[in-house]
């Protein structure tokens, strides 16, 4: 790369650096920006006859937004579109919206009412519309997909009138609808309706229905920020007689104060009571079904406990039989031992009539002594237990002493001993050796307990380091958001003046703002030149920034790739011509692509301008072959001074040019070759070259002939972002 | 000749608005300035100019918004709007047919084709 090049990079981005700082201190004067939907519901809300937003909701947030220092940015929209745009994100706010539970699944509402409304039907002068009863065999307007349209349809279906419901885009266009007679009433929400009917010349009848609840409201878990300050002004200015809420209130009122008739007030009064008598028969019947279920939930308690005492006599006679080689004993009621299976040596290192001459206290440790003895006392004097379950048993778990002085855990079943009355008489006993067990257990504690500090060690680190990622990952996203809007921002702030620049020299060249003399041409040439160059290279940076950024937007459609190719040749032309070059082509004219038309003329033109650059003598040609049934193949052929071989790796990268030594002659943004391959991976296909040192170069653009969205989908994500914040920078 | 066509230009770059009304006006057409978006949709409906010329990049309101307003005001006749876009913004041309364009003109002005564009919508 010559230094002249390098210098000229240096000083693209010191200019850069020096924009965007400049550029984002514009923005640091609002705490925040708010889209805000706009459509036509005069009082409430609407554009004024100079195009601004007004009514009451956009003066109540104005008034918000000028204590919380947000900046209101506005979008036009239909009633529907205005949804549609408030559930895709496009706009953070929508005000004036009724509260519905259908509406609450996709929107989020603030909790204090904004105004309250009503919906009335306002009847054309010769229809006679007074009571319910005369709409029937009408026709009546309702705004199109409002909570309105629903239930008004319900009302009717409930009365068994049959009404014609005409739906409209606005509610102007309803009682347009009205006055020409096309319909015999419309519907409006009362603020509407008393603000316009006279001028529409309808008559205002008494049928009123719907009362709603207004609210501003947002998608569904965003900008609850928003809810939650709109909700905190209403709480404080609504209790204030002064307040900006009154006195905005006061510059949008009808001629009505807003409150709601009150026979509505008793109708809404009956329905209330009769929800009330539902919920109370309601809980009647739930007692009475919590009561059946208790009495069957006891008979079936009863026949468990009978299983489990089966069970437990099941496995006694199972653990004698079974166990022989555990230690059988006797103990009398004094608590001497009468009988002891040889299986005791084996446990606690006595033999049998050793045994026998020993008291509890020598055997059994003091910490579990009074513990069994205890709940000897227990059984043996439990009268009724004994006559209702003589032979239940008791598992005892004791430490004992071995004969050489060490512990033994033991595990004892224990049953009772009866006399023909039916008395205790004496304990039988069957105890075997848990020490080892015991001693597992004790280990798999500690090491239970060493694993969960270590687990919870671990996962304290892994949430600390989770933290750090998350936090590092935002930073990430926030930069590279950054990025795009500085880029864009750049690319806008370089292109204005070389737009400039372009358009005066292009002006003067034609010659309307006065003679100009050859040399003057010749200069003027010049600078126009150069600053299409710049341009150029502004243009080609940006696209390969966006490339890098996965942020490049297609816009597929279907063309002639012979158009294409002749409106290259026609701009290629005059530097062709200029070398004596010949430019050819043999296109099929029936060969359509779909894909993107302007990257794939990119593509093309970055190829043949630097065809004609390399060439000298001879020809520029552009040739297809379909590779398959899918693809196809455009190659552009020159006989031009050719690569040599070990340069071709080098050939797609960029701010490269092969031959440095030419690099003078052969002027360029050294970024053609590196983009236009990276833009034909984008749509799906590749670009190759093949070349003879000294003879001619062909370089092969392969492209699917129909771009696969779902394929290239990574490559090609969208680029809002970038452009938006472009349009408001 | 007829009566001088009057072409609206919103326009908020001083050295292009230059441009603009220079070829303009040295091809007889009459020039009114607007160098904010309010302000444009304000002198469209006011004066009911033959054509706006609309940049997209505008101070207050983008281009894209004030050409919905002047669709959602206009009351008698449809007011012909064309927007100014750059070249390199790729999706500009669909934003704003989408937001009711009647066509589009890229940047950088093109002293040599820029009059026949006009000429074409005009008719």
């Amino acid at each position: 790369m010559s230094l002249g090049k390098l210098l000229k990079i240096f000083m693209l981005t010191v200019s850069i650096l020096l924009f965007s700082f400049s550029l984002f201190g514009e923005d640091s004067d609002f705490s925040r920006r708010v889209y805000v939907g706009v459509y036509q519901n005069k009082p409430k809300i609407f554009l004024d006859e100079d195009g601004e937003p007004s009514g009451f909701f956009i003066d109540l947030l104005k008034q918000i937004a000028k204590e919380e220092n947000w900046e209101l940015k506005y979008i036009s929209c239909s009633w529907s579109e205005c949804l549609k745009y408030l559930a895709e994100g496009k706009i953070d706010l929508m005000p004036d919206v009724a509260y519905s539970e259908e509406r609450d699944k996709i929107f989020d509402f603030h909790s204090i009412p904004v105004l309250e409304s009503w919906s009335r039907i306002y009847s054309s002068q010769k229809s006679e519309i007074n009571a319910l009863t005369d709409l029937n065999g009408k026709s009546v307007t309702v705004l199109d997909e409002s909570v309105q349209e629903e239930i008004f349809g319900q009302l009717m279906d409930g009365f068994g009138y049959s009404v014609k419901i005409v739906p409209v885009n606005s509610l102007i266009e309803g009682f347009e609808y009205a006055r020409n007679g096309q319909v015999d009433a419309a519907i409006a929400n009362h603020l509407f309706g008393d603000y316009y009917y006279r001028s529409y010349e309808l008559e205002k009848t008494t049928i009123d229905f719907n009362p709603t609840k207004l609210y501003y409201a947002t998608a569904e878990g965003k900008n609850t920020e928003i809810l939650n300050v709109i909700d905190s002004y209403l709480e404080k200015w609504k209790v204030q007689e002064n307040s900006p809420y009154y006195s905005t209130l006061g510059n949008w009122e009808a001629e009505e104060r807003f409150h709601l008739p009150t026979y509505i007030v008793w109708i809404f009064g009956g329905l209330a009571a009769l929800i009330i008598l539902t919920v109370g028969v309601i809980f009647l019947l739930r007692h009475q079904v919590s009561v059946k279920t208790g009495h069957l939930r006891e008979t079936v308690q009863m026949k468990n406990r009978a299983l489990a005492e089966l069970e437990k006599s099941e496995r006694k006679y199972r653990l004698i039989s079974e166990h022989v080689s555990d230690v059988i004993w006797i103990l009398d009621l004094n608590l001497k031992f009468t009988y002891v299976s040889p299986s005791v040596e084996k446990i606690l290192g006595y033999k049998p009539e050793e045994f026998l001459d020993l008291s509890l206290d020598e055997i059994i440790k003091p910490e579990s002594l009074n513990y069994v003895i205890e709940t000897f006392k227990e059984e043996i004097n439990n009268v009724e237990l004994n006559k209702s379950d003589p032979d239940r048993s008791r598992v005892i778990e004791t430490e004992q002493i071995h004969k050489d002085g060490s512990t033994v855990f033991v595990e004892s079943r224990v049953v009772f001993l009866h006399d023909k009355s039916g008395k205790v008489n004496g304990i039988l006993g069957i105890s075997r050796d848990v020490t080892q067990r015991k001693l597992a257990e004790k280990k798999m504690r500690e090491h239970t307990d060493e694993l969960e500090v270590m687990v919870r060690e671990r996962t304290e680190e892994l949430r600390e380091m989770n933290e750090q990622l998350k936090e590092s990952n935002k930073r990430l996203r926030e930069l590279d958001r950054l990025k795009s809007v500085f880029l864009a921002n750049m690319s806008h702030e370089l292109r204005t003046p070389l737009n400039s620049i372009i358009g005066f020299t292009g002006i003067m060249l034609q010659g309307i703002s006065g003679d100009i003399n050859d040399e003057q041409k010749k200069q003027l040439q010049m600078v126009k030149n150069s600053a299409n160059h710049l341009l150029n290279l502004v243009n080609d940076v940006l696209d390969v920034s966006k490339i890098e950024a996965g942020r490049v937007e297609l816009s597929i459609e279907d063309f002639k790739l012979s158009d294409v190719v002749n409106e290259v040749f026609e701009t290629s032309s005059f530097l062709a011509n200029k070398k004596g070059l010949e430019l050819k082509k043999d296109i099929p004219d029936d060969i359509s692509l779909k894909s993107d038309r302007r990257r794939v003329k990119q593509i093309l033109m970055n190829l043949v301008s630097n065809a004609i650059k390399f060439t000298d003598l001879g020809s520029v040609k552009i040739v297809t072959r379909l590779k398959n049934e899918n693809y196809i193949d455009i190659e552009v052929i020159d006989t031009g001074i050719g690569i040599k071989e070990e340069d071709m790796e080098k050939l797609f990268q960029p701010f490269q040019q092969v031959d440095m030594s030419r690099t003078k002659k052969h002027e360029g943004t050294g970024l053609g070759l590196h983009l236009s391959r990276k833009l034909a991976v984008i749509l799906g296909g590749d670009i190759k070259a093949e070349s003879e040192f000294g003879k001619g170069t062909k370089f092969v653009i392969t492209l699917p002939l129909e771009y696969n969205e779902v394929e290239n989908k990574t490559e090609s994500q969208s680029n809002n972002e970038t452009e938006k914040g472009n349009q408001n920078g | 000749m007829d009566k001088k066509k009057r072409i609206l230009v919103i326009e908020d770059n001083e050295n292009n608005m230059y441009l603009i009304r220079f070829i303009l006006e040295k091809n007889g057409y009459e020039v009114i300035e607007a160098r904010k978006g309010l302000t444009g949709v304000k002198l469209a409906i006011k004066e009911k100019p033959d054509l706006v010329i609309m940049d997209i990049q505008l101070p207050d309101i983008d281009g894209l918004e004030a050409t919905r307003r002047i669709r959602s005001l206009e009351s008698e006749g449809h007011i012909k709007i064309v927007a100014v876009t750059s070249y390199a913004m790729t999706g500009d041309k669909e934003k704003a047919l989408s937001a009711g364009c009647d066509g589009y003109i890229e940047k950088p002005i093109n002293p040599d084709t820029f009059i026949t564009e006009i000429e074409n919508l005009l008719c």
